[in-house]
């Protein structure tokens, strides 16, 4: 063995060896995820399209649509009745910040869609353009997580105010917890910045139907211009106030007449249709004619579909298996305020002894019978057939509730497809009418005529009576008090009449046509009634704490009431008094301490006074949320124009 | 003037009589030997020591005999004659265990050379108790080193840890690495997997633990908690052994092993003498269950479930071994088998396994080998003892419960029912939505977790020796495993009559070089330098498939075993898998030195690169530093001490650092595809962390090794103190996903880099002889002990936020609840509740607080923490520490003759448990269920004329029943009630062992032959009421909760070994 010529040949070996692994040594540490659906593998146009998919329904959305949405928007202001636990501290407004379903809202906006769409964001834009995703492909993208990344900041700040403005996805992981609450401006800059990219960079017709375009943008960013616009008051409470000047409120008010005339141009007055078209049970999932920006659901498992319909349907007809509307139903200031003529009430509750057929071409009607109110199947109405001597339940929301096919299962009531009108084409126009009235006259109660031809334009399409001359943004009711008196009915015996003073008028007597009324009607149980109100509180406060406080909550559908007053109720609507709102159930017991007032069930109290105080018309951030956050408030729309901001 | 002394003193010992000055060097075949011990036969004082030159002069007589010794030497003796001058050369001893530490790929050291923290562990040592499990053997022998035997499942595997904690939420088990090869190497095991099983304990030469970051730095990352080597035993020369052939060897074990304890429950007197009482009836809303009473009244003590649940379990292995070879070629083939029955019904493990090491010298130049294992395994376990080891694969700060074990369920089924009706058919007990949700002896038979594994695992080497002095090294290995799982669930009991079969493959594979250079040592130098340059690469990648399917032979409520598989069943089947794959690459060097055997230093520096990192923060340097001073070597130190009293004396210091990337790819967000109305959409299922990076483990140690007396007292003392940094977590959500763990949302928070622990402690080892007779009774005598004892303190020095609290939760009872939280500044898992402070004796105690809930006289009594009148979340405190102040090992071995016994012990103290079982078994909130005999004494509430209440028996320290599910006494609200001290001191073994005189076995043709007799697991003395102190540990946040795991079993062990 000649070492020299071994020498040689282990040098040949090591060569080969070292070779073998600086060519391998990139390959070999790059391993990929084989099991799922890795973040590197998302580059092209099509890759993306499928991340801003699930920001349309599904279960980003679906704490926020499960309980807080009808709760907050319906709730709060009276639209629906419904007094259950912590749904119905909400309508009682006796809610706090340890509601948990005002933690549900929160976290479906800010860990749902505003973290999903942060993702995105920050994803895509840091991907390459190429030949299979282009600079506009790419900020249609962008335009598409900012436009919901806005509508989700715009719903947080609608509903608490000073709230956290979360931009980067980092922000998530950080475990920081001392980001703050940032002033209303601030909020409404960044929303203003991701609206507007989403207007200058969404396509008017985008392939997919669904998709938002530039109108959705458009939409949106008129909303947010009529709420900027509508703060001409001095609000309390607040370190940074937003207000703004009337010459900066009409700027923004003509930013919005120029933005839904856009709109209303493209689309046409043709496109309003009947509310019976709009919400019918078989063009329930595609977009309608009046859509501008939607979200959808589909049918399917826990958190992909909306659970709408299981929260409001009926067990025995809507619902199978999954129904908790019992105890909810349209209040009845609302319901009072409806021309019996018109269509949409039909469409929007189920009214006594009306017929309404099912998705599976059942009849049923709502009606009396022995001593109650119940839904039948294909009931024919002769007499006393009702089968049913169940209890008086309000169950009469109809708005969305079809019920699902034969087949459903119970998963499936709890999650079932729809469509969700983010803003459909009547809100276009009814915000260049608002819009229109806040450029005439400043005052709320002054009647207008500048937005009625818009206005009568959604209730001609929708058939409703049309508005003659001119309308008030708010009737005015500063009216004297009032005393009342109410036949209670005492141990079976007969109705004994108790008199209650009150030293304010109760709304429920009023039969309103003014212009909030009009969008309630309107847009009942579509999300809306709270943002309106938000605006009207904007524009004057004084004006929309006395609609809080002089509400009715009191009254549901009931008939087995505790005290019954012939003069007060249409009875054959079914509606009565059973909760109370003011001091009755008190004097009922001091006068009949024997007939078990004074061992019964508390009566809710409604806790209008946390209106009256300014306390709530900003919802408190969740407790557990809190814990996240600095405290106070600080203003950065500095930092959010000059792109700096940190969080 | 010491000179002087020492002449007087000599003159003293001499007695008066002047010898003669002789002169002698001491030479080994490199030069001159300084520092050995010269010394005349018999005399205590007469000595002398080499100088440098290796020489010495002694004052001798003619006839004296000079012994001239030097450690790693044989000693020589030389008898005096009439010379003056005498050349004495030193013989190196024959390679012993101890000396060499095998670094595997790594290189060989010498103890003596070793510059960090290491112990070892003689291979027989571990083959006394019939374990399948190597790390089970090695409870109590290593100081440092806590093993935690929580599971008596047979082949399950123990918690390992090396010096404390070194994640928060992640694995703190060391490296394990056969032959040079880490195995259980990177990526997802079988959760149900234990690599360990399929190691034969027979094979095994030795185990060394390396424990400081200094010795484990050549392993770079995955060596953050720690290394254990395993070395498997080699073939041999055996013209070198003196030997004519190879030899067979044969070692079997035949053993007997039943429950060491049972948990006192109440009889069926007692049982219908509780549920019966009125008052006792009355607390769960029930009426008098008058059929009890009946049942009762036959007598008896009705079923004891745990008799019924447990068996005597017998079990056997068989080992038979070849090793042999010639000076070319060395071979070690074996081929085993165990069989060993759990003391659970119809639980088992089975194994088959065989190894061959095969070493050639094909030229002078090149050397291959081979070491190679295929092992088979079977395994039958009950359910829910593994839901625990699922959770520490996670790495998730969250445990499951163990509500549905059949064994927790046997605890609580009444001995008022009988397993079995009178035709011999299992008796209808329980369904799924109840307390009892079964009969647990059925469910014990027929719906076990079956496991099933092949495993091959080895590598080759091929090494150069391209000069004298520069060793190329070449090894490949692999580790294979297929298994399967597979349940049955019967319609009764837990649920629907379903199978489910899980098939997973995991594949590794190694490669490593390394080139090795020892300077050449001519006889004068005083340098020595042995420089190590390596490159290694390792894969791992892993794949299984779940299937499942429902409702087969729907019209059977269960069948039996054959039956039991997917193509009977009539329902939509679930099919899921899973894939992945994990990569490592590394470059290291390491440079021993040493000057004049007394300096040494070691300097290792390691690059390793990792797929689970962003290719930006791949790459981690992982150096390291010791310096060790022997300075036993030192003529001073030989000089001033007496080298019978001061026989080896060495000081170490070390600092280094390790790593861990983490097993998942957190720099990769994955998406989860999600149905929209509108077609599949996608949305992050696990969020990104493109910052990941290293954390690291730097640690300082400083040691001394010291041997006393002529080795008869050895003492090896290190004092450490270890800091992790950038420990990756799961990330602490930020505001926007602020308490949202929530299943209606996709994304799970990322891997981070937060945090920080620090371990401080010292480990003590101390081996003595300490009776050593040449004669006794005829026979040599020696007494010998081994003594360990490791302590540690930990702390959580950095979390995300300072007020961040990490939570160990488990569920039990239906509810998921927190028992151990982590800050910072304190140590890691400590119990959290409230405090108790007796019982609420009478209303008067009742109205002085404030309640909310629905506390009653006869609760106890919770202190008030913050004073604000208020029982809350917030009066909760720590109330209890799992974490030991100290454990310890100490072994006696008692030779004479031909016999040796040895007396084993283990122990820990100062680590309390969480006795989350006993809270169902005396949480007293459910009636018609089995309890401890301990609620016989409950309190007794009663009520006054004026309506006030009182505890009649106010003395108890057990509350009242009450099925108030949110009740202060019931089992899921954390209280220290369930706090208990679980220190204990264990007879872990005694053994006795009888090597048969050489003479006799040679007549009937072996060379060696021993009989031994072991009992194992002998007694345990603590005041731990559950039947183990030692409980199984998900996480260093979530540890020390007790949710009843399989019991461990006393067993009498029969050992017979003979080669030939």
């Amino acid at each position: 063995m000649n070492l020299s010529n071994f020498k040689y040949k282990s040098l040949l070996w090591g060569l080969g060896a070292l070779a073998f692994c600086s060519t391998s040594c990139k390959d070999f540490l790059d391993v990929d995820v084989y099991d799922q659906y890795s973040t590197e593998s998302v580059s092209s146009y099509q890759d993306c399209l499928s991340l801003t998919k699930p920001l349309y329904g599904g279960r980003l959305w679906s704490e926020y649509e499960g309980k807080f949405s009808w709760c907050v928007n319906e709730g709060v202001p009276g639209v629906l009745f419904n007094v259950h636990q912590e749904e119905g501290a909400l309508f009682l407004l006796s809610f706090g910040e340890d509601n948990p379903i005002l933690l549900e809202g929160y976290r479906s906006l800010y860990s749902g869609v505003i973290a999903a769409c942060n993702q995105i964001i920050d994803k895509v834009g840091s991907l390459e353009t190429n030949a299979s995703l282009s600079d506009a492909e790419k900020n249609q993208i962008l335009a598409e997580a900012r436009l919901f990344r806005g509508y989700a900041h715009f719903l947080a700040t609608e509903y608490f105010g000073e709230a956290p403005l979360i931009m980067h996805s980092s922000e998530d992981i950080s475990g920081n917890k001392s980001v703050p609450r940032v002033s209303r401006k601030t909020l409404y800059t960044a929303i203003e910045s991701d609206l507007k990219f989403a207007v200058d960079n969404l396509p008017d017709n985008p392939t997919d139907n669904w998709r938002a375009s530039k109108k959705s943008a458009k939409a949106m960013l008129a909303k947010l211009y009529l709420t900027m616009g509508s703060c001409v008051k001095d609000l309390p409470g607040s370190v940074y106030p937003f207000k703004v000047s009337s010459s900066e409120s009409a700027e923004y008010m003509n930013k919005v007449v120029d933005l839904t005339s856009e709109i209303i141009k493209q689309m046409g007055e043709g496109a309003l249709d009947t509310h019976a078209n709009i919400f019918s049970s078989a063009g329930r999932t595609a977009p309608s004619s009046e859509t501008v920006f939607a979200l959808y659901w589909k049918l399917g498992d826990y958190g992909e579909g909306s659970m709408y319909q299981a929260q409001m349907g009926s067990e025995e007809v809507w619902s199978p298996g999954s129904g908790w509307g019992s105890g909810k139903g349209i209040s009845y200031t609302l319901y009072n305020s409806f021309d019996k003529n018109d269509p949409r009430l039909y469409e929007l509750c189920l009214v006594v002894d009306h017929e309404y057929t099912t998705a599976t071409g059942q009849k049923v009607y709502y009606g009396p019978n022995h001593g109650s109110y119940d839904i039948k199947q294909d009931h024919v109405k002769t007499g006393t057939d009702f089968l049913n001597t169940g209890q008086c339940v309000l169950n009469n929301v109809k708005k969305f509730i079809w019920g699902v096919d034969g087949t459903a299962t119970q998963e499936k009531g709890m999650s079932i497809d729809r469509r969700t009108d983010i803003i459909r084409l009547s809100d276009v126009y009814m915000m260049r009418a608002e819009a229109k009235m806040a450029l005439e006259d400043m005052s709320v109660t002054a009647k207008s005529s500048a937005g009625l031809d818009d206005i009568n334009a959604v209730l001609r399409a929708h058939g409703a009576p049309l508005i003659k001359s001119a309308i008030a943004y708010f009737d005015d009711m500063s009216q004297p008090a009032t005393s009342y008196t109410f036949n209670v009915k005492v141990d079976e015996g007969a109705p004994v009449a108790i008199s209650v003073k009150e030293d304010k008028p109760m709304y429920h007597n009023l039969i309103r046509e003014d212009f909030v009324q009009q969008r309630r009607k309107e847009f009942a149980m579509e999300g809306q009634a709270w943002l309106d109100l938000k605006r009207f509180f904007y524009r004057d406060p004084e004006s929309a704490k006395m609609f809080m406080e002089q509400m009715d909550r009191g009254i549901q559908f009931s008939q087995n009431p505790e005290i019954q007053d012939e003069s007060l109720f249409e009875t054959e609507s079914g509606y009565s008094r059973r909760q109370l709102v003011y001091d009755l159930n008190a004097i009922l017991m001091k006068k009949y301490p024997d007939n078990g007032y004074n061992t019964g069930e508390k009566e809710p109290e409604v806790f209008v006074q946390s209106f009256i105080d300014h306390k709530y018309w900003f919802l408190p951030i969740p407790t557990s949320a809190k814990a996240y956050l600095a405290p106070g408030v600080q203003d950065l729309t500095s930092q959010v124009l000059d792109q700096t901001y940190p969080y | 003037m010491r000179k002087v002394l020492l002449s007087l003193t000599l003159l003293c010992a001499a007695g008066g009589l002047m010898g003669r000055d002789i002169t002698g060097v001491v030479m080994d075949s490199d030069g001159p030997v300084p520092g050995a011990d010269v010394v005349v036969q018999g005399s205590t004082t007469n000595y002398e020591i080499t100088d440098e030159n290796g020489e010495f002069t002694i004052s001798v007589e003619t006839g004296d005999v000079l012994e001239i010794s030097f450690e790693g030497y044989q000693t020589q003796k030389v008898k005096i004659d009439s010379k003056n001058k005498y050349s004495v050369k030193l013989v190196t001893e024959s390679k012993q265990l101890d000396e060499v530490t095998v670094t595997g790929d790594y290189g060989k050291q010498k103890k003596e050379d070793l510059t960090g923290s290491t112990a070892q562990v003689d291979g027989s040592k571990l083959t006394t108790a019939p374990t399948p499990s190597v790390e089970s053997a090695l409870t109590g022998k290593v100081s440092g080193l806590r093993v935690s035997a929580s599971s008596g499942q047979p082949g399950q595997a123990a918690s390992v840890q090396i010096r404390g904690v070194g994640s928060l939420t992640g694995s703190n088990e060391p490296l394990y690495v056969v032959d040079g090869m880490p195995i259980n190497g990177g990526g997802r095991t079988a959760s149900n997997d234990n690599p360990l099983a399929s190691i034969n304990q027979n094979d095994i030469l030795s185990v060394e633990v390396l424990k400081d970051a200094s010795a484990t730095a050549i392993y770079g990352a995955r060596a953050a908690n720690g290394v254990v080597m395993i070395t498997t035993k080699r073939g041999k020369n055996t013209k070198e052994e003196n030997q004519e052939s190879s030899t067979i060897s044969y070692a079997g074990q035949f053993s007997v092993a039943s429950v060491t304890d049972k948990l006192d429950l109440m009889d069926l007197q007692e049982f219908a003498s509780y549920y019966t009482d009125p008052y006792v009836a009355a607390a769960y809303n029930q009426t008098v269950d008058k059929e009890l009473v009946a049942l009762a009244r036959y007598g008896g003590s009705g079923t004891d479930w745990q008799d019924e649940m447990f068996r005597t379990a017998i079990s056997h292995s068989h080992q038979v071994s070849l090793t042999g070879g010639t000076d070319k070629t060395q071979y070690a083939l074996s081929l085993g088998y165990m069989n060993q029955d759990g003391i659970l019904v119809n639980t088992d493990f089975e194994r088959f396994n065989t190894r061959l090491n095969l070493e050639n010298q094909v030229r002078s130049w090149l050397r291959i080998g081979l070491n190679m294992a295929y092992t088979q395994m079977t395994q039958t376990k009950q359910n829910g003892f593994d839901f625990a080891d699922d959770n520490k694969l996670s790495s998730i700060g969250s445990g499951s419960a163990n509500e549905e074990a059949v064994y927790v369920q046997s605890l609580i089924s009444s001995p008022a029912t009988a397993p079995r009706d009178f035709n011999g058919d299992y008796t209808e007990l329980g369904a799924e939505d109840q307390e009892i949700k079964m009969n647990p002896l059925r469910e014990a038979y027929y719906s076990p977790i079956n496991l099933k594994k092949h495993n091959v695992m080895g590598q080759t080497f091929v090494a150069f020796n391209i000069t004298k002095n520069l060793n190329w090294r070449n090894s490949f290995g692999i580790d294979y495993a297929s298994s399967g799982e597979s349940r049955y669930t019967p319609a009764q009991g837990l649920g629907t009559n379903q199978q489910e079969f899980i098939d997973r493959e995991n594949m590794y594979y190694r490669f490593c070089s390394t080139l090795n250079y020892v300077l050449p040592q001519p006889k004068e130098s005083n340098h020595k330098l042995n420089a190590l340059l390596g490159y290694e690469a390792w894969k791992a990648s892993w794949e299984g498939t779940s299937t499942r399917k429902n409702n087969y032979l729907d019209n059977l409520k269960f069948i039996d075993k054959q039956y039991q598989n997917t193509n009977l069943g009539n329902a939509e089947g679930l099919i899921s898998g899973y894939k992945g794959a994990q990569s490592m690459m590394s470059t290291f060097a390491r440079v021993n030195y040493t000057f004049m055997r007394r300096y040494l230093v070691t300097a290792t520096g390691r690059f390793d690169g990792s797929s689970t990192l962003a290719p930006e923060n791949r790459w981690g340097f992982f150096p390291s530093f010791s310096l060790a001073w022997n300075a036993d070597q030192e003529l001073f130190m030989k000089r001033i001490t007496s080298k019978k009293k001061i026989t080896q004396l060495k000081l170490r210091a070390g600092w280094g650092q390790t790593g861990n990337a983490g097993n998942n790819m957190g720099y990769i967000g994955s998406y989860k595809s999600v149905n929209t109305q509108n077609g599949s959409g996608k949305v992050y299922g696990t969020w990104l962390n493109p910052d990941l990076i290293w954390e690291t483990n730097w640690q300082l140690n400083a040691g001394l090794d010291a041997s006393f007396f002529k080795n008869r007292l050895n003492l090896t003392f290190d004092a450490f103190y270890k800091k992790n940094n950038d420990l990756i977590v799961k990330a602490e959500p930020g505001p926007t996903l602020a308490s949202t763990v929530n299943s209606y949302l996709y994304t799970s928070v990322p891997d981070i880099n937060a945090g920080s622990i620090k371990n401080v402690g010292f480990d003590v080892t101390l081996t003595s002889t300490n009776i050593q007779k040449e004669n006794l009774g005829g026979q040599p005598f020696s007494w010998n002990s081994d003594f360990n004892f490791s302590f540690v303190r930990n702390e959580v020095v950095k979390l995300q936020s300072d007020s961040a609290v990490l939570e160990g939760k488990q569920s039990f009872k239906t509810a998921t609840r927190t028992y151990c939280v982590s800050r910072v500044g304190k140590a890691p898992g400590l119990f959290w509740g409230f405090k108790t402070d007796g019982l609420i004796q009478n209303t008067e105690q009742l109205n002085q607080l404030s309640r909310a809930d629905a506390t009653d006289v006869g609760d106890f009594n919770f202190v008030d923490i913050n004073s604000d009148g208020k029982i809350n979340e917030d009066d909760k405190t720590y109330i209890g520490d799992p974490n030991p102040d100290f454990t310890f090992g100490f072994g006696n071995t008692l030779n004479w003759g031909p016999w040796s016994l040895n007396v084993f012990l283990t122990g820990s103290y100062g680590n309390d448990v969480y006795n989350l079982l006993r809270s169902k078994l005396e949480g007293m909130d459910r009636g018609g269920i089995n309890q401890l005999k301990t609620v016989l004494n409950c309190a007794r509430v009663e009520t006054n004329e004026d309506g006030t209440k009182y505890i009649s028996n106010s003395s108890t320290n057990i509350p009242r029943p009450n099925s108030v599910a949110e009740g202060r006494n019931v089992a899921n609200v954390v209280s220290d009630r369930y706090v208990e001290d679980a220190s204990y001191v264990r007879i872990q073994s005694i053994g006795l062992t009888y090597s048969v005189p050489r003479a006799t076995v040679k007549k009937i043709g072996l060379n060696n032959m021993r009989v031994s007799f072991n009992v194992q697991n002998i007694a345990t003395f603590t005041s731990y009421s559950g039947l183990n102190p030692e409980v199984p540990n998900i996480s260093a946040i979530n540890q020390g909760v007790d949710t009843g795991s399989y019991p461990l079993s006393r067993s009498y062990v029969i050992g017979l070994n003979f080669d030939f």
